[in-house]
């Protein structure tokens, strides 16, 4: 049986800043049958954090013999929501929630089913938009000794004045399309704010910054790539991770096994030889 | 020697001897054995068809998902392997120290061990779900990962303590070969090929000996390595919560503390039923207090440096589990663990010698401890495993936004009593076709003890008093 269980890789925004809710409502309709969350684009919704969303499920295993329920949970930032469930008795179904930060939901089928193995998803809670006078963000990347890379970016108002004192989130776009966030640095006198990290593996790395806005101005987001060179270092775990056993651990735990079965062996023979000894005291 | 004398090594005492008493469980059944096994056997049922309903619908049945994937089952196998660890000890140090007061303990101790074992690797087994799918651990294993060494460890101590429990059954199948007249002709059989034509000579003896000797020597670190690998099994992981480098030593440690504890509890059950107050006395509990508490120290220590060293730090991908457990919702389980399952049996172990009003309560003080100890570590287990699945925190997560839920249902919770009422089952069973104390030990020991010619008399009063 094909199984929900399914561990969804992904990385939660995990932008701790939380978010004012004003309200305009969200809502979406998602199918759900065993080939998954049929109005979901790629088992992913976008929400702006702060604003409630409801999502309506219905049931769509309909050409099925037997019911196959499902059990949908939305899981992420502490939410204590209710379970779902639509079958065909109960064909739908909804869930209404306000998520308080950006990051990600996940959004799954608890209940192994007939079904295919991707039967679960993500909300993806993005910042909300903030409205007002236009403020600019100029994002540089320099690379430094060593694989570090410096993120140093500029915050303006329209005519190019700078915006002191204001918070600038700098994050990093993750192999797995969540962001992990750099830091979040206040803008000194001159607009600018910068943030280090290490690129540990080679290759391109694409890195956000993203002003959330207020004080009459609107928010702001600006992306930059780089092309790093990465660190030299071996920091992958060995062992579990290894494609195949270290010959030398191999060896030892066959000759710890070997000999301790070895050793039973011996106590085997002693026991067949004590039964030999009594056949023999028994024959004439 | 002669092989005319049905019982040459214990030739020379009479149907009051060691003897006949310890051999009386297995030769006279009574209606009443029937109580245990129906009542036991009922609960097996039940959790046969439990598991029935797991095979035929899925591991849906069960509150494991997920996130939390590992439940009872894997608790239940924890502390099950964990209390087999009781035999290799008892036995095995007794036996090379040469302490002849083990003699009406070891059996106890090694077929606990046997009988533990036996449900302990049934439980991954059960825990699978698809369970024709541990084949592929065969077929399929990697040699690197933590689970495929759980199984040949496992297999090789299952053979192990099999062994250590038979070698020294031989001589005493031989007596239940020979004094077998009245019972049954399966029963007659089984001693028969079971005692392998053992007829006490000396040759035999040293054959015995020297067998027992490399069991003894091997069974103790192999038990080691056992619990060793199963707490690897969450070691290597990088989880919060497992990834610990002392896990091998403190699986031991609570494993030896709740393996002793069981036989604290198996003797005070046998002196009673089976009437063994002669053989199992006030000095054999005191003794075993002392072992149960040394243990229990020590692996209140392990959990000492265990929790302290993470809670001082608060690492943030600990810190959610530690809060869990030390002022969230398993509070009251984790704390009962470290209070009444810890250090409560610990005082119940010291006070009986400092206080008179408990001094001739032994007894009950030591199984009120071991019974706390033997509980502590499922619940133990438990909160091993449960919550840090509950809080993964590995590094694609975000700690925040993934929590599991685990609820077992009653499935897991019937499959769990079958396998605990299965495993006390198996012990019963076993004291009722073979005999619970080691009777030609048992005399080896008295003879060697009391003069040739005067009669063998109980050095401590049977009523459980110690004698002055």
């Amino acid at each position: 049986m094909a199984a929900c269980f399914r561990v969804i890789l992904v990385l939660g925004l995990a932008l701790a800043r939380p978010v004012p809710a004003h309200a305009h409502a969200q809502g979406f309709r998602v199918a759900v049958s065993r080939h998954g969350f049929e109005s979901m684009v790629n088992y992913e919704l976008k929400v702006e954090a702060g604003h409630q969303v409801t999502l309506d499920f219905s049931y769509a295993d309909d050409d099925l013999e037997d019911d196959n329920p499902h059990e949908i949970r939305v899981q992420g930032f502490g939410l204590s929501l209710p379970s779902i469930v639509v079958s065909r008795s109960q064909p739908t179904a909804s869930l209404t929630f306000t998520p308080p930060a950006t990051g990600t939901l996940r959004i799954l089928c608890v209940v192994p089913c007939l079904g295919m193995e991707n039967l679960s998803g993500a909300l993806r809670v993005i910042r909300p938009r903030s409205t007002g006078r236009a403020a600019q963000l100029n994002l540089e990347l320099i690379s430094k000794e060593g694989g570090a890379v410096l993120a140093q970016v500029q915050l303006t108002d329209e005519a190019g004045r700078p915006l002191a004192d204001e918070p600038v989130m700098l994050m990093r776009r993750t192999v797995l399309g969540g962001d992990l966030v750099l830091g979040s640095p206040l803008t000194v006198a001159d607009g600018t704010a910068a943030a280090k990290f290490y690129a540990l593996e080679p290759g391109t790395v694409e890195v956000v910054a993203y002003y959330a806005g207020g004080g009459g101005y609107a928010s702001a987001e600006v992306r930059q790539v780089i092309s790093a060179v990465g660190v030299s270092m071996d920091h992958r775990p060995s062992g579990l991770a290894a494609p195949t056993a270290p010959p030398v651990f191999a060896l030892a735990l066959i000759i710890v096994v070997g000999g301790v079965w070895i050793a039973y062996a011996f106590v085997v023979m002693q026991v067949v030889r004590i039964g030999r000894e009594s056949r023999k005291e028994s024959d004439p | 020697m002669n092989r005319s004398d049905p019982r040459p090594h214990l030739a020379s005492h009479t149907d009051s001897t060691a003897e006949t008493q310890l051999l009386r469980p297995v030769l006279h059944w009574n209606p009443g054995m029937l109580v245990p096994i129906l009542i036991l056997g009922s609960i097996v049922l039940v959790g046969a068809y439990a598991y029935f309903l797991q095979l035929r619908d899925g591991l849906s049945v069960t509150g494991m998902r997920d996130t939390v994937s590992w439940g009872l089952y894997i608790t239940n196998f924890v502390f099950f392997i964990g209390i087999s660890h009781v035999g290799a000890l008892l036995s095995s140090i007794l036996r090379l120290t040469g302490a002849g007061w083990r003699h009406p303990i070891t059996r106890m101790a090694e077929a606990i061990t046997f009988s533990a074992l036996l449900f302990g690797a049934l439980m991954p087994l059960v825990d699978l779900g698809r369970p024709e799918r541990a084949l592929n651990l065969l077929l399929h294993g990697r040699i690197q990962s933590p689970i495929l060494w759980d199984i040949v460890s496992i297999t090789t101590y299952l053979a192990g303590s099999t062994l250590f429990l038979y070698l020294p059954l031989i001589p005493d199948l031989a007596l239940l070969r020979d004094r077998s007249q009245q019972l049954p002709g399966w029963r007659r059989w089984i001693y028969r090929v079971l005692s392998i034509g053992w007829s006490g000579s000396a040759s035999q003896h040293a054959r015995l000996e020297r067998a027992m000797g490399v069991m003894a020597v091997l069974i103790l670190p192999i038990a080691i390595m056992v619990h060793t690998v199963v707490s690897w099994i969450f070691a290597m992981t990088l989880r919060p919560g497992w990834n610990s480098t002392i896990f091998g030593p403190y699986f031991v440690a609570g494993a030896l503390a709740s393996g002793a504890a069981a036989v604290v509890i198996a003797m005070a059950v046998f002196r009673r039923i089976y009437h063994l107050e002669r053989w199992i006395t006030v000095e054999h509990f005191r003794k075993m207090a002392a072992l149960v508490l040394v243990l229990d120290l020590v692996y209140l220590y392990f959990n000492l440096s265990e929790y302290a060293t993470t809670a001082y730090k608060m690492e943030l991908s600990e810190k959610a589990l530690l809060l869990e457990l030390f002022r969230g919702p398993l509070a009251p389980l984790f704390w009962f663990t470290q209070v009444f399952g810890l250090i409560v049996p610990a005082l119940l172990l010291v006070l009986p010698p400092l206080l008179p009003a408990l001094r001739r309560r032994w007894i009950l003080c030591s199984v009120m401890a071991s019974a706390l100890i033997v509980i502590q570590a499922w619940l133990k287990r438990f909160i091993i495993v449960v919550p840090v699945l509950e809080h993964p925190n590995l590094p694609v997560h975000d700690p925040a936004s993934v929590v599991g839920i685990y609820q077992p249902t009653w499935v897991e919770w019937s499959i769990t009593a079958g396998a605990i009422a299965g495993f006390v089952l198996v012990y019963y069973l076993f004291s009722r076709f073979f005999p619970i104390v080691s009777v030609w030990e048992t005399e080896k020991a008295e003879r060697a003890e009391v003069p040739e010619g005067q009669a063998l008399r109980p050095r401590l009063s049977p009523a459980g008093e110690v004698a002055s």
